[in-house]
């Protein structure tokens, strides 16, 4: 068996991290020693969590988190703003107070809050767990500035708006972005959660988010998660979630892959009537891989969850499903549903779908189901005789195949914005080989 | 309008020859019916028309308004003026009747470097003709085709059938899986679209569409050849005697 050793490029950052409480400095520490035990996970596929990537290629960086806050990218942070909403920005790891806007219906606490540093570290990695993903306990090594939000509002709120850019300066960079967002009893909220990548193309950074939602007894939050990574870069990003009694967690994403990107999400249903719904829709192109690793457990009864994802495959990319429902033996009247179905544009496109059920429970009602498809021909040719082009008829479907979750976005804003991403990106798809 | 010669063609995926050299000429403003029992190649020679890739003519022509279109893909051919009502129509998710006519006049326009309608203009003509067809506007916020009854499917292919102003419209087992009313009123639909302008084909295995929909010709095509021709009153000959009767008579 081959030792798994700890990447020991990331010691120098650690070296350098800004410590500013004791209690931070024990959680961090805490956390390397966990990192140092497991290092990256190996490069083949020796475990079911890592199966199908290669982590060859970013083991080759030595990677640097050092960069200077002196870029200018208020064009394209603009369109990420809007005014009608609440918006906090993070940027390469820090939260950026001169972007950010936001009304005193919620709370934001970051490091800056030196009074508050007691308070945040009761928060931090109460439910993203360090020895649980070797990424996790790599961010809260690492995280240099997290940030709290708190909703305490009970009325209705402006939509909370998280961007997290990243910006490099140079290619080997790496950041460790850290949010803590807590709903409190009976409010009810919506957060866009938006990861973008601003560097060069050709940069081969490293970005590992890890965000955490707590969600008190009775409240609601709709969770809109957009991820647009590019080129050659890495993400792992981290969404953890607690449910306490009657919450409700409505998810939907939408995925642009990068180089290599995993969306990596965990809801706990741990308080009876909660709901949870993971919707969700990826896209890949050329020898890009995107993981959505998807995973919701039943810790107590009456609670019902739901994954529906769909992806869209071109050229010589990569996707993984992997759908867990994890029923534990109190969780009676559980229900629980999942599906994936990918649409696949190439001949070379890849997908390894991999639904996982584990029932301890008897009085339960489960699904799952996935399916990978090519274009049928038969609507192609539909489309076709209508007067459509071969290649606006491509398009056309592929939209359609998309359709419904870029609705399930229910924000004209949302629904516009990524309506032109997805257009720009269709066209751009290497679907040769397929008609 | 259309001269069909000697009309030759196969099916790609197994080489099988299904149109055995079909002869039909068709006249502006005139119907033709084409009947045959299952198998004779009825749906074949309409979707060939159409010019669906699964298909090649290996021999003879296709011409319409005196051009050859053998060769010009499919929506080419619509621009032209052909239209293909279908037997089977796809289910297309997240794609909706207004959007895909919407993009079919839109590109018909380009075709003929004309200006392209406004929203506002198109969805005037599109309310009205969904309102002449009588078709539940719920169902076109749907995506297409998706769960719509028989009846509504053919319906809907009819309201794209208005819509379009083809000069050629051939309506490809229209009939099938239709109940009485439904089929009455399908076949208003076409009845108020006849025009000294537009020819129609209609495919079928039973007389009883043209019951609705009187043909100017009756074809009966067996075994990938138009065996007889005559007027509706050969339908209901075929109606009466069935296939067997003429297909005796033909290999005598």
């Amino acid at each position: 068996m081959s030792s798994i050793k700890p990447l020991n490029k990331f010691n120098s950052i650690f070296s350098k991290n800004i410590i500013l409480n004791d209690d931070i400095k024990k959680l961090k520490q805490n956390a390397w020693d966990l990192f140092n035990k497991s290092g990256l996970p190996p490069s083949t596929n020796t475990t079911e969590l890592w199966k199908y990537t290669n982590f060859s290629d970013l083991k080759k960086i030595d990677f640097d988190n050092s960069y200077k806050n002196d870029f200018l990218v208020k064009d394209n942070i603009n369109i990420l703003k809007n005014d009608q909403w609440n918006n906090i920005f993070i940027i390469n790891g820090f939260f950026d107070e001169s972007q950010s806007n936001f009304s005193n219906e919620i709370v934001v606490e970051n490091f800056s809050n030196l009074d508050k540093l007691k308070y945040l570290s009761n928060k931090i990695g109460s439910i993203a767990d360090d020895s649980e993903n070797e990424f996790i306990s790599l961010n809260s090594s690492l995280m240099q500035d997290p940030v709290i939000i708190s909703i305490n509002d009970q009325k209705t709120i402006k939509n909370i708006n998280i961007v997290m850019i990243t910006v490099d300066q140079n290619s080997n960079f790496c950041n460790f972005p850290r949010v803590f967002v807590k709903a409190k009893p009976k409010t009810n909220s919506t957060v866009v959660e938006t990861y973008i990548n601003l560097s060069d193309v050709e940069s081969k950074n490293l970005t590992v988010p890890v965000v955490e939602y707590l969600l008190e007894e009775d409240s609601k939050l709709n969770h809109k998660h957009i991820q647009l990574d590019s080129g050659k870069s890495f993400l792992f990003h981290f969404d953890r979630i607690l449910q306490k009694r009657n919450s409700n967690f409505i998810s939907t994403s939408y995925s642009n892959a990068g180089f290599l990107s995993r969306y990596d999400i965990h809801s706990n249903l741990n308080g009876i009537d909660s709901n949870c719904n993971f919707h969700g829709l990826y896209i890949t192109d050329k020898k890009q891989q995107q993981e959505n690793e998807i995973s919701i457990t039943h810790s107590v009864p009456k609670c019902s969850s739901d994954q529906m994802f769909k992806g869209i495959l071109a050229g010589e990319s990569k996707a993984v499903f992997s759908g867990k429902v994890l029923v534990k033996k109190d969780a009676q009247k559980t229900k629980a549903f999942q599906k994936d179905l990918n649409f696949l544009l190439s001949k070379k496109a890849e997908v390894n779908t991999k639904p996982s059920l584990e029932i301890y429970a008897d009085d339960v009602e489960c699904s799952h189901g996935a399916t990978a498809g090519n274009m049928d021909n038969s609507m192609l040719f539909y489309l076709q005789s209508r007067g459509i082009n071969e290649d606006e008829a491509t398009s056309m479907l592929i939209r359609g195949f998309a359709q419904e979750i870029i609705e399930e976005f229910d924000d004209e804003n949302i629904i516009n914005f990524l309506g032109n991403i997805l257009n720009n990106t269709i066209k751009k798809l290497d679907i040769e080989g397929i008609i | 309008m259309l001269n069909i010669k000697n009309l030759k063609a196969k099916v790609i995926e197994n080489d099988e020859l299904i149109l055995k050299g079909i002869n039909l000429s068709i006249k502006k403003g005139e119907v033709h019916a084409i009947m045959g029992p299952n198998g004779s190649g009825k749906s074949t020679l309409a979707n060939v028309l159409a010019g669906r890739p699964d298909y090649e003519i290996t021999e003879g022509d296709v011409e319409f308004e005196s051009k050859k279109i053998n060769d010009l893909p499919p929506d080419e051919r619509s621009h032209l003026g052909i239209f293909l009502a279908f037997q089977y129509p796809s289910e297309i998710p997240g794609v909706r009747s207004f959007q895909m006519l919407k993009a079919s006049i839109d590109a018909k326009k380009d075709y003929f470097k004309e200006k392209k309608l406004s929203v506002r203009e198109f969805s005037k003509i599109y309310d009205q003709k969904v309102k002449d067809i009588g078709i539940d506007i719920d169902l076109t916020k749907r995506s297409l085709n998706f769960g719509f009854s028989g009846g509504e499917k053919k319906k809907n292919e009819i309201l794209q059938l208005s819509v379009l102003e083809p000069s050629l419209a051939i309506l490809d087992e229209t009939d099938s899986g239709l109940d009485v009313d439904a089929l009455r009123e399908v076949s208003e639909g076409v009845n108020s679209m006849l025009s000294k302008d537009r020819s129609f084909i209609i495919v079928t295995h039973y007389q009883r569409i043209l019951n609705y929909i009187t043909p100017d010709f009756v074809h009966v095509l067996v075994d990938g050849k138009i065996v007889k021709s005559g007027n509706k009153e050969l339908a209901l000959d075929i109606e009466n005697n069935g296939y067997e009767k003429i297909i005796s008579e033909v290999s005598n």
